[in-house]
């Protein structure tokens, strides 16, 4: 029997939706892949035909978070608002998206999203994608035009930082990434901008 | 010297050395404000923990070369050493700025309780914490009143209006129209003060050679728990209904009334109250009937707090108080109040006992509310040092009739006390006091810039009365 593709689609969507609720109820170390097969009712073959280890699963559920918050990002962006602030919404959307997993950000996503492990599918796609948004956040200012690979590359260096920073975040409503979030961007943009703090400053 | 103290001393950096790689104090400040904030807890304390060991260092190789110094010499190490730290801590301080400076800056107001190079370089700080652009407010809005601000407002301005104590002030409306003031904190910064204080009383520990070391650490102590209580937005809350309620019955003042389902730990909305600060005020030229109602306006407002509710106005800088067009005086800013415990309170009616009866027991006031020993009441010269202070402090409630705050020499003398008693080291008094001066020499100074002849013994009269004193 031919499986089409919105099939795959459909079965791709139910594996992550069980894995999710796997995750979250048990924990990503106390949740096994094969609970999450017979879960979403297939097979622990089919699950492997679309996600080889329980760390793509978990990858699958971070890229997923992030492209949700690159959606809240543009519906949250304030007009006018400086470098700064962009690319602060821009990653707090993202870790406001990321909230239910924050505990796989710092083992799974930070290795396989880093800068050294390309290829890796839809991390490799996510990541690309969140650097486009910089691009595009960066080019309507026109700045980092010479220089924007190495911006990008920096920021997504950055980024990675303040998420493995947040998921071990021990203050209260992890207020200290809040803090280091909002410095960061500041210096990244001053850095790009020169004075990008005067820009804020009230 | 021991042969491992000495290959001890040679390890160390020399002043010279140490001073040239700090710089002037411009210089450290310009690197400093460059550098970036550490922010988690290990970082923080290792920052402090190597500042400390240099500190330390420092301290131990001055001593040891004091050994072997002439008199003169060893002040002038001393004074050295002294400036050397001040750079040393400002570039620390900067390092971890955010709230450790808010040491540097109380500090810097008690003239010679540190070392005056310390205060003179510490007073340079200006302690802000970094300003919010409207993405971080709105997420510390959205934290602590658990709405987004557009549903917990009718509207924010994006934009502050006046900085604040670790955060800043935002123009907004509530859904009824009302206008407000809504106070947010900066993210973290209450514990990163909180963590801080308690690193720096580890620095001040390895202060050996400070004379007035003690002093100091009571004084540390009472900074750190009035500055944290300003970090502390629900009990400002609480100060200010409290606050409220004492000036209920002035009907010449008012008191914004704290929205508590729009306020939280990180969060404190008041009526928004508008009119002019002291500056723009004065830039007005205002008659000179107006100042003296302004200035009996103010000091009628600290002694019914004062008498009233024992508390005292701890910080009563000119931007704590607004002059309404319509005549009355607003009163803002609710972070910073100290209030009297019974023991405290005990010295002051001591105080006010005494005073009534011609200073009667002078050396129980003093060795109750100045700490004196035995040895310090018999000196004379300490004594008449503390008894014309006493006079000083009461001349204006001496006779029933305006008395011209706008008297330099007033002032002046005032001032010559402060510094006479910093360079004898005559200022040691109860902690409680230490604020009780602050909150003395701002509000007289303020009251001399407006120029103000007010009848103060009426007013202190007519409050103790009411309060009972």
């Amino acid at each position: 029997m031919r499986v089409t593709e919105a099939t795959k689609e459909r079965t791709r969507r139910r594996i992550l939706r069980t894995a999710a609720r796997l995750f979250r109820r048990r924990g990503y170390e106390g949740a096994t892949t094969r609970q999450v097969a017979r879960s979403a009712g297939v097979g622990a073959g089919t699950l492997f035909n679309y996600y080889p280890s329980k760390e793509a699963l978990a990858l699958a559920l971070v890229a997923r978070g992030l492209t949700r918050g690159r959606r809240r990002f543009r519906e949250e962006r304030r007009p006018g608002a400086s470098l700064a602030e962009d690319l602060f919404v821009l990653a707090l959307t993202a870790l406001r998206e990321l909230e239910p997993w924050r505990g796989l950000v710092a083992g799974t996503a930070a290795t396989a999203l880093g800068p050294a492990a390309r290829g890796a599918g839809e991390a490799e796609g996510e990541r690309r994608r969140h650097l486009e948004e910089v691009g595009a956040i960066l080019a309507a200012r026109g700045v980092a035009d010479a220089s924007e690979a190495a911006a990008l590359h920096l920021w997504w260096a950055l980024f990675l930082g303040v998420l493995a920073f947040w998921s071990e975040d021990p203050s209260p409503a992890q207020e200290d990434t809040l803090a280091l979030l909002d410095r960061a961007t500041r210096m990244f943009a001053a850095g790009l901008e020169g004075g990008g703090e005067e820009a804020d400053r009230a | 010297m021991r042969d491992d103290v000495a290959e001890l001393l040679a390890t160390l950096p020399s002043d010279a050395d140490e001073a040239d790689r700090a710089g002037p104090a411009g210089a450290v400040l310009e690197t400093v404000s460059m550098r970036p904030v550490p922010t988690g807890r290990g970082r923080r304390l290792w920052a402090l923990g190597s500042l400390q060991a240099r500190v330390a260092a420092a301290y131990a190789l001055c001593r040891a070369r004091e050994l072997f110094a002439a008199p003169e010499e060893r002040e002038r190490l001393r004074s050295e050493m002294h400036l050397a730290n001040a750079l040393r801590l400002l570039d620390g301080m900067g390092y971890l700025r955010g709230a450790l400076v808010k040491i540097g800056q109380t500090l810097a107001a008690y003239p010679r309780i540190a070392p005056d190079a310390w205060v003179e370089v510490l007073g340079a700080l200006h302690a802000e914490a970094p300003p919010m652009h409207f993405s971080l407010l709105r997420e510390q809005l959205r934290r602590d009143l658990g709405a987004e601000p557009e549903q917990a407002f009718g509207s924010v301005e994006t934009r502050a209006f006046a900085a604040a104590s670790l955060g800043q002030v935002h123009r907004a409306r509530l859904r009824t129209g009302e206008p407000v003031a809504v106070k947010v904190q900066y993210p973290g910064i209450a514990r990163a003060l909180r963590a801080d204080f308690a690193n720096a009383r580890a620095l001040f520990r390895v202060m050996p050679i400070l004379r007035e070391r003690e002093t100091l650490a009571a004084t540390l102590e009472n900074v750190t728990t009035t500055l944290l209580d300003e970090t502390d937005y629900r009990r400002e809350a609480d100060t200010a209904d409290e606050v409220r309620r004492l000036l209920s019955g002035l009907d010449d003042v008012v008191v914004p009334r704290v929205h508590r389902g729009h306020s939280g730990d990180r969060t404190l909305t008041l009526d928004l109250l508008e009119g002019d600060h002291l500056a723009a005020f004065l830039a007005k030229d205002p008659p000179q009937e107006e100042r003296d109602r302004r200035g009996a306006q103010l000091l009628r407002v600290a002694a019914r707090l004062y008498y009233s509710g024992r508390l005292l106005l701890a910080d009563p800088n000119p931007g704590n108080f607004l002059f309404l067009p319509d005549g009355r005086l607003g009163v803002l800013d609710f972070g910073c109040y100290r209030r009297f415990d019974d023991a405290d309170w005990e010295a002051v009616l001591l105080v006010v006992r005494s005073f009534r009866s011609g200073w009667s027991d002078f050396d129980g006031v003093m060795r109750t509310c100045a700490l004196l020993t035995d040895e310090e009441l018999r000196d004379a010269e300490r004594m008449r040092f503390h008894r014309e202070l006493c006079d000083w402090t009461v001349e204006p409630i001496r006779e029933d009739r305006p008395f011209d705050f706008g008297d330099p020499d007033f002032l002046d003398r005032g001032f010559r006390f402060i510094r006479e008693g910093a360079e004898r080291r005559w200022l040691r008094q109860r902690p409680v006091f230490l604020w009780q001066s602050r909150s003395f020499y701002g509000l007289r100074a303020t009251l001399f810039r407006l120029r103000a002849r007010v009848n103060e013994k009426r007013i202190d009269d007519e409050e103790t009365a009411r309060a009972g004193v």
